[in-house]
Formats: C-alpha cells, structure tokens, sequence
C-alpha cells in the first residue's frame, strides 16, 4: 500500500502506461478509499450503498485513466468523478420513486447539479430568516443588503442566509479573515443607518 | 446563474477562472447553500486525500476491493494496448560491397545464435520437467503428513469421546488403571500431533498448503428461485442466480440480480434450520453502471442446513424473490 504523503503521480504514470496497472490500482484504491467513503457519507448515502458508489468510482477511473493528462490536480479530477456518480445515483434513486422505471444516465455535471436542488435566490434561502424577523422586516433588509458593494454583499449574505462563520466565509470567497471581519463590521454600520432604529440590535 | 457544476468549482480552487466567471461564481456562491456545501465537499476531499481523514474498518476497504476486482469488466482487466510506433518510410540508397559482408556476417551470427537458443531452450525445459516432478513429490508428501494428522486427530477425538463416555456412565466407577491408561493414550496421541504439526518441510519446491482453517463444502438448492433465473431444480454448483464459492471456512455467496423486477431495495436474510434469523442485510436497487450482482460473504458457518431469502422492497409492498437452502459440511 502507497503510504500516505508519497507522491500519487507515479503510481498514477504506472496505471496510465500499463506497467504494473493491477498493483498501481490497487494502490489508488486503498489511498481513496477512505476520503471517498466520508465523502459519500457527507452527501447522505448509507454506509452500504457508499460501498457500490465507491466501486462505480474505481470502475469509472480504471476505464478512463487515459484521458487524465495531469491538467488538473488528480484528487480534483477524482472529486469530480464521485460527484458525477453520486449525482447519477440521487437521479436513480429520484426515478426508482417516482416510476419505478430506468433512467437515461447520459447527461452529466454541468447540468447535473440542478437535479441536486431547485433554483436558490436570496428570497428563497430567507425563510429562516423571515421566521426570525417577520416578513416586513426581512424584506426590508433584503432589499438593504442589495444595495451593498459586491464583496461586503456577498460576505453578509453568507453570514445571514446561510449562517456561516467568519472562517468560513473567507475561504469560500478567497479572502483573508480579517477582511471579512472588517466587511461584516462596516456593512452592520450601514445597515443600521439605512434602516434605522428598528435594526438598532441588529448584528452580524 | 445555474449551479456551479464541479468543473467550474475545481477551476476556481484552483484559481484558473477567468476574473468576470470568478465574481459571477462567488455571487452565486453567496446565495446557494448548495454549491457552497458542494465547495466545502470539495475542500474537505482535498484535505482527506492529504491525509486528514478519519478511517474505518479495515475489512470494509477489503471487502470493497475484492468486490470491485470483480465487478471490473474482463476486457478492461487487460493492459491498454501499446501505440505503434509511426516509422518513416524507408529511403533507397546504392548498397555496397561491404554491405553485403556485414549482412554475410549477420546472418552467420543469427543462425550460431538460434543453434544456441535451442539448445538452451532443450537444457531449460528439462530442469523446468525435473522441477515439476519434484513438486508433484512434495505435494504427495504434505498430503501423506495430512492424511495421518487427520487420522491422529480421530482416534484423539474418539479416546476423548469414550472418556466423556465412561464419566458420563459411571463417573464414580471408573477404575484408575483404566482411567490411567486412556490418559497416556491421549499424551501419546497428543505428542504424535504435535510431531506431525512439527514435520520439517522437504527441502525443494514452494511450500504449497499451509496450516489454517479447513476447506467446507457448499450447496445451495432453490426452493423458491428467483424468477426466471434457475435451471430446472437440482443442486446448484455454480451457474445459477446463486453462485457459491468455496474458500477456507467462509462462504461467499455472489447473487446474480441482472434479469429480475427492479425494486427499490433488497433485502438478504441468512436463516438457520429453525427460521433464526443469523444474519441481514440490505442494498439499493439496481446499481447505475447495470446490475453485477451483489455478494455475501459469511464467515464462521458450521455444519449444517440454512435458508437464504432474497426480498425486493418497494414502497408498499415486498415480494419474496427467491429461497435457497444452504447445505455446508466439511469435506470427508
């Protein structure tokens, strides 16, 4: 077994050439494995059907190891395999309900997300937030919030609609921390003016 | 905007979106719980295949493997073809006297070569023929030391058998000659047990069984088959829905499900003769790249008659797909 750390991209150069393919895949097997397992566990899959959709993986990456070239980073081009199949199986699993009927499993990832959730909007993903402040109140801060410049907008909108912490925020926008802190403090300060004294406790 | 897409995720981890798809993608991000949960899937992965990731037990990875080597298609298991290397086309040119010596003297040391091959060839295949006989010897004597080690094991088991017997019968009567005796009798069985256990192996030739669990012997009959799927009655030795593979003290049943109803969930129960339930299990319905089958491997079976029941489950309803009697017994 590949011990965790060595370089993946031989065993990979291995697998692509042909020599050695059976212990070079073995080897991707038992390094993957376990990322692959919590991955699956994460989007909702039980433990046994894990199993099958990590073994649809492997099966995808041995018949289509040759068109990695290596433009991407491997665990990405691996990441984006599992999410096609775990896509597919959510999609079987949604017609298997609905119809009791196979369906065409052509179309993949661009589209494929969408059969993952209806369309969010900001009006959409508010509804906590309309229990919390009532339906006035929250409009109004959402039509507040749109008024904002792009980066402290999208900082508060993860902060409020999607209750994300500070840390977070600033990895999915590929910020420093410190500057979403410095956002989410100056646009409280204009929020606060803009709506007045009934936002006075208003904080983010 | 539409969801993200994984590709467009990748690319902008890795930074390689173009500056207007980046702060289209981040307003996006900003609004949709589910391409920033994605985003985060993705994070996690990365950090995962660096190493931080909590794992599991080992068998399940095992398990997982020895599955998948079966479920790879027979013709992907071959290595991918070598290109052909494109060669330029050969340009005449005046050939000259010398050429024709160098060539005389080419073939020359071609044909001293194949004599030598041949002759090298004959010389190896008469080692591999010695070899192979010896092998032949070895494994005759390890099924010898086998056949005595079973049989000092029976008479071991029948001294303790009239032992348990005689206390049974007469627990109080038994004389102390007698009792003495079947004691020594058991030390020597014993001490001729460990000898054979202990037998130095013939020197030569791999060493081709070793010390472990005993092989059993499997059967499976249909009561109920799964439709469609078995040949006329009879006991099934491989070929129908059921197939059983023999290994050291474990069965492995792999199920054929390719040509049934599609249910939304099967369920596997493993009975005992008395209808207890030993084992259960479930799995989804039919599996996205066609159904290969789904395998269940139990360990630990004693002799003896089970029952194995395959359901289909629906949302409201289930249907017996099929029952099987298990047969397991160690080999005479």
């Amino acid at each position: 077994m590949s011990r965790q750390g060595e370089p993946i991209e031989p065993v990979i150069q291995r697998l692509r050439d042909g020599t050695g393919r059976e212990e070079s895949f073995r080897t991707l097997f038992d390094r993957f494995y376990w990322p692959l397992f919590r991955f699956f566990e994460r989007r909702g899959f039980p433990p046994e059907e894990c199993q099958d959709l990590i073994q649809e993986t492997f099966i995808r990456v041995y018949r289509g190891i040759e068109a990695f070239r290596g433009e991407s980073r491997w665990e990405h081009w691996l990441f984006r395999i599992a999410a096609n199949t775990a896509i597919k199986a959510l999609r079987h699993r949604a017609a298997v309900k609905r119809a009791g009927q196979e369906v065409p499993l052509e179309e993949e990832d661009e589209g494929g997300l969408q059969a993952m959730a209806a369309g969010e909007s900001a009006r959409g993903t508010a509804e906590p937030l309309r229990q919390l402040l009532g339906k006035e109140r929250t409009d109004l801060l959402i039509v507040a919030i749109e008024g904002l410049p792009a980066q402290m907008r999208r900082c508060v909108r993860l902060r409020v609609l999607q209750d994300l912490d500070y840390d977070e925020i600033a990895e999915i926008l590929q910020l420093a921390p410190s500057t979403v802190k410095v956002q989410l403090f100056k646009a409280r300060k204009r929020l606060q003016m803009e709506l007045g004294s009934s936002f006075a406790d208003f904080d983010l | 905007m539409d969801h993200a897409g994984t590709k467009r995720l990748i690319a902008y981890r890795e930074g390689t979106l173009p500056e207007a798809e980046r702060e289209a993608l981040q307003e996006h991000l900003s609004l949709c719980p589910r391409c920033t949960g994605l985003l985060r899937d993705l994070r996690d992965f990365e950090a995962a295949a660096a190493g931080a990731v909590e794992t599991g037990p080992e068998p399940l990875r095992q398990e997982a493997w020895e599955s998948l080597v079966r479920r790879l298609p027979r013709e992907t298991k071959t290595p991918p073809a070598v290109r052909p290397v494109p060669t330029l086309p050969a340009r005449r040119q005046p050939v000259a006297s010398w050429v024709y010596a160098v060539a005389a003297a080419l073939l020359l040391a071609a044909v001293g070569f194949s004599i030598w091959s041949a002759v090298m060839v004959r010389q190896e295949r008469r080692r591999l023929a010695d070899l192979e006989q010896r092998l032949e010897e070895r494994e005759s004597a390890l099924a010898e030391v086998q056949r005595a080690l079973a049989e000092s094991e029976r008479q071991l088991q029948a001294a303790l058998g009239r032992i348990q017997g005689l206390q049974k019968d007469q627990p109080d009567t038994l004389p102390d000659t007698r009792e003495t005796e079947l004691e020594a009798r058991i030390a020597e069985l014993t001490a001729d047990l460990e000898k054979l256990r202990r037998t130095p192996r013939t020197p030569g030739g791999p060493d081709r069984i070793t010390a472990g669990p005993r092989q059993i012997d499997l059967s499976v009959a249909p009561r109920f088959a799964l439709r469609g799927q078995e040949p006329g009655g009879g006991v099934l030795r491989g070929g129908g829905a059921v197939n059983p593979v023999r290994q050291a003290d474990r069965v492995t049943l792999a199920v054929d499900l390719s040509d049934h109803p599609v249910h939304a969930e099967y369920r596997f129960e493993l009975m005992d003769e008395n209808g207890k339930v030993l084992w259960a299990g479930r799995r989804p319905g039919k599996s996205l790249l066609g159904d290969a089958g789904t395998t269940l491997s139990v360990s630990g079976l004693a002799p003896g008659s089970y029952r194995l029941r395959i359901e289909g489950l629906g949302p409201d309803r289930t249907e017996l797909l099929g029952e099987y009697l298990l047969e397991v017994q160690t080999p005479k």
